[in-house]
């Protein structure tokens, strides 16, 4: 139970306004102080957490992200999609979901994917009778598959706290990954099988062009991701690599990066890891208390208490998940549980990767369950339309992602084929 | 927004600094950039790993927090929940904002502190990394730089609020999204 | 009475399950009984408490009592300790037996205590490693040439670069696919961490070799020591030396099941032979040594003529 209540004294100081970093670090020294009257050696606690080679990827990884997105590497990608998928029932929303599926390879934020496609694509779907709901709710739930899919930031961190090989994670990602989009696009098929080129529709483009145009920003992922499957880098040196050849394909073939764009994405990236590195640091005292309190074997008893199994501990997970993740974001439920639910994982025997897996998918069903829903906030800042229009909108997807979750738990190969084939010892 | 001249001066000096950490920070990011491409180079090319290189990427990120924190918080972007505060108007608004700066501060304080401890311990048992000749220290050093101009840049802001001003960058809840989504892993 | 008892919370780093951890954890309950509650030892392995790094300054400070390393873990903070690793030069289990309570023990146990920690015990933890590899197996020290292989640490990389292969410093997560795919050609690890961490999963064929000695010791906070009373000193002494002899047996008997258990698994174990450990000791053990002794000036060379004299 100890748990439980600093979860929720921690929600009270976010929601009193205090930086996430600042409340995982007073909140603990705060209890420490109380139930052992003194201080860890902090600054031991705090260098030891931040200074690893594993940590390295973060910055490269959000670096690669910001010269893609500055950059407009992918612009083309859904005008490709839609070349090739408009003649198709249902077409103009599995375009949606083929560019979400292609951009979410390429970034490792969700955010950054429904963004990208939502505003390109959601005029196109809307002109072609998609009904409104449809039409946001594809963006909202294709864009999720931006941490599912490889690269994925939430997927570096959960590696980084629980010691799991990111290039075993990444792959894990890909299967399930797909099967989500497959999953998108035959909702498409269903529901918006009415949707029609309007009148005035320009001629269709040859779709070879297309993707020919789109062609360098496809070579991405697959040099990243080709990068690490072929063993030919480490997750660390794919996003350096990467990052270099996201720059040289934005700066000399699309010539759509300039100085100025590289060091704003520079500064913007460094930034972006000092704050995410601080929370990360923070965890660390919040993760010594909870070893102080006991908490992982308070947890452990409780599950034995239960006389939990294992899949019920993890269907009792994915409850807790879905909870936090109505209020929280990724980052935080993942620092926030993990240092308390990986010995319980340990002591059953749980795969790490498996279950850094089923995590990402309740983080995709977070970006897409209000109050605190950023997928969501993306469609109202996109269109304008009222939140709670696009509240309504992301229903079907929410069930489509619980479908997947209990998939892979009662298959865990969906996620565990690819990493084992690619010689990971899981 | 006006300020008296004296807080003025003050919150101009405290952004130049910060401003420099984040410089300084940005540097480090490419130099990281740089040695994990040259390691990989190393490698393939030279037949020759060279773990020095991995050993200086881990520093360069210590250095990339500590320096571009206090920045981030300048530009009140650090990561937090603002579904509650986002709707406060008026006092309420600026009592949530002044109750964030002042916890910074005081994690600044505290970073400063047990900053300073860390590295005078291991200066007097002569802690060494893993690569002859660096003593731990200096990469320690950064804790207590960098937590002091985190604490400064707190304290400013604070300052300011308490004198009834804006400080710099202060969210209105006008923007849709917040600044960086790319931090909150989503 | 239980007002009296006494807390010495002990991190370490390894898992549970694994040798060592169970080591410390009967140390932890035959302290317990022996001081019939009096000291409660409350062991956190895995990390759990502090990071492997942090438990020199966490217990040197005082921020808990005790911690368990891996000598070549001291690395250039005190690369004294990296005396008993050096290649090929301490693998002898007769004089390994001798070395609790030897003048080279006393050596390390004064340089620790200048690093303000008092050490507690020393166990024997491995006198064998084993180099794993896809392509073909290593058998001779040609065999090392241009061969990308993650080593131990820094020093005794010296030895390995002296064969002609290419030392890599990798996070540990990152290792089996990197060996799998061919990012590195070998790996060198200690012979039962070659089954524990799976590495017939990954690897075809591995070599076992005498060569090095790892030793895991236990230390604790010089002030909280003086703080006890004689009798529960002298409890966590006999305690101590009672693990540490027990420790021998036990050791030899998992690193003896390790090769088995390899083979079993489908790995191509070659155990090697005196003449090629001589053959690869007589290129890697001098660079490696010279390296040392360049890095501990002032102590070295007295403390390999006393483990010499064993
Ligand atoms: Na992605
Ligand atoms: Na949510």
């Amino acid at each position: 139970m100890t748990f439980f209540l600093l979860l929720a004294a921690l929600l009270v100081l976010l929601y009193l306004g205090l930086p996430m970093f600042a409340a995982l670090f007073l909140l603990p020294l705060g209890v420490l102080l109380w139930v052992e009257g003194g201080l860890p050696a902090l600054g031991e606690l705090v260098l030891g957490q931040i200074d690893g080679y594993l940590l390295v990827a973060i910055p490269l990884f959000m670096l690669m992200a910001h010269v893609m997105v500055r950059g407009r590497v992918v612009d083309d990608l859904y005008a490709a999609a839609f070349a090739a998928l408009r003649g198709v029932r249902g077409g103009v929303g599995i375009a949606t979901v083929a560019a979400c599926t292609i951009f979410a390879a390429i970034s490792g934020s969700s955010v950054a994917t429904a963004l990208t496609v939502g505003k390109i694509a959601i005029p196109q779907m809307l002109r072609y009778g998609m009904s409104r709901r449809g039409a946001f709710g594809v963006v909202a739930g294709g864009g999720t598959l931006g941490i599912l899919i490889p690269p994925s930031a939430p997927m570096v961190l959960y590696a980084y706290v629980t010691e799991t090989s990111i290039g075993a994670l990444f792959l894990a990602g890909l299967v399930p990954g797909v099967m989500m989009a497959l999953m998108f696009a035959a909702y498409c098929f269903i529901t918006e099988g009415h949707a029609v080129a309007p009148e005035d529709a320009p001629p269709p483009e040859n779709p070879a062009i297309a993707l020919r145009r789109a062609g360098w920003s496809l070579s991405l992922p697959v040099f990243v991701l080709g990068g690490i499957y072929m063993g030919i880098f480490t997750a660390t040196e794919a996003a350096g690599t990467g990052t270099l050849y996201a720059i040289l394909i934005a700066a000399l073939i699309y010539r759509t990066l300039g100085w100025r764009d590289l060091l704003d994405g520079v500064q913007e990236a460094t930034r972006t890891s000092a704050m995410l590195l601080m929370i990360i640091a923070a965890a660390a005292i919040y993760g010594y208390m909870l070893t102080k309190l006991q908490v992982p074997q308070e947890l452990t008893a409780l599950v034995t208490d239960w006389g939990l199994s294992r899949t019920g501990f993890i269907i009792a997970m994915m409850v807790l998940l879905f909870l936090l993740g109505l209020v929280l974001e990724s980052f935080s439920i993942i620092l926030l549980t993990m240092p308390a639910v990986l010995p319980v994982l340990a002591q059953f025997g749980i795969d790490k990767v498996w279950y850094g897996v089923l995590l990402t998918l309740s983080l995709e069903m977070a970006l897409i369950s209000p109050p605190v829903a950023m997928n969501l906030v993306v469609i109202k800042a996109i269109t304008g339309a009222p939140l709670a229009e696009v509240n309504r909108s992301i229903i079907p997807y929410m069930l489509m992602l619980a479908l997947g979750t209990a998939l892979i738990i009662a298959f865990p190969g969906i996620a565990l084929w690819l990493p084992r084939l690619a010689g990971y010892g899981i | 927004m006006r300020m008296p001249g004296a807080t003025r001066g003050i919150a101009r000096a405290v952004a130049l600094l910060s401003g420099l950490g984040a410089v300084l920070a940005s540097v480090a990011t490419l130099l990281c950039l740089l040695l994990v491409c040259v390691s990989v180079g190393a490698r393939y090319f030279a037949g020759n790993p060279l773990p020095v290189l991995d050993r200086c990427a881990g520093w360069l990120v210590v250095a990339i927090v500590l320096l571009a924190a206090p920045e981030a918080q300048r530009r009140f972007e650090h990561i937090g929940v603002d579904v509650l505060t986002g709707r406060l108007r008026g006092v309420a608004r600026r009592g949530a904002t002044l109750l964030g700066t002042l916890s910074v501060a005081l994690v600044g304080y505290l970073l400063l502190q047990s900053g300073l401890e860390t590295v005078a311990f291991s200066r007097m048992i002569g802690i060494m990394t893993e690569v002859e000749g660096v003593p731990v220290w200096w990469i320690q050093a950064f804790l207590p730089a960098g937590a002091f101009l985190l604490m400064l840049v707190a304290l400013a802001q604070a300052a300011t609020l308490l004198l009834g001003e804006e400080p710099e960058h202060l969210p209105d809840g006008s923007e849709d999204l917040p600044r960086d989504t790319l931090a909150r892993g989503e | 009475r239980a007002q009296e008892a006494v807390t010495m919370r002990l991190s370490h780093q390894y898992p549970p399950a694994h040798h060592m951890g169970q080591a410390i954890a009967r140390f932890a309950e035959r302290v317990k009984t022996d001081s019939q509650g009096g000291i409660n030892v409350q062991v956190f392995p895995a990390e759990q408490l502090a990071k492997a790094n942090e438990n020199f300054p966490g217990v040197a400070r005082g921020a808990f009592e005790a911690a368990a390393a891996v000598n070549i873990q001291w690395g250039n903070t005190l690369p004294e300790m990296s005396a008993v690793s050096l290649p090929y030069l301490f693998t002898d289990l007769a004089k390994i037996r001798k070395f609790p309570g030897s003048d080279a023990a006393s050596q390390l146990d004064a340089l620790l205590q200048k690093r303000a920690v008092r050490n507690l015990m020393w166990l024997y933890t491995t006198r064998q490693a084993i180099f794993t590899s896809n392509a073909r197996p290593i058998v001779k020290i040609e065999d090392f040439k241009g061969l990308k292989i993650r080593g131990l640490n820094a020093l005794t990389d010296h030895g390995l670069a002296a064969a002609g292969a290419a030392p890599s410093a990798m996070p540990g997560p990152d290792v089996p696919q990197a060996l799998q795919s061919g990012v590195l050609d070998a790996g060198l690890t200690d012979l039962s961490a070659g089954v524990s961490r799976r590495f017939y999963e990954f690897q075809k064929f591995g070599t076992a070799a005498p060569y090095f000695c790892a030793l895991t010791h236990v230390y604790v906070n010089p002030r909280w020591w003086s703080g006890l009373k004689p009798e529960q000193q002298s409890v966590l002494t006999r305690a101590a030396q009672a693990t540490e002899q027990e420790q021998f047996p036990l050791t030899e008997a998992v690193a003896g099941k390790a090769v088995t258990e390899l083979r079993e698994k489908g790995m191509t174990v070659h155990q090697q032979t005196p003449e090629e450990a001589a053959s690869w000791a007589a290129v890697m053990q001098k660079p490696v040594v010279d390296a040392f002794l360049r890095q501990a000036p002032e102590n070295g060379r007295r403390l390999l003529d006393a483990l010499q004299a064993l």
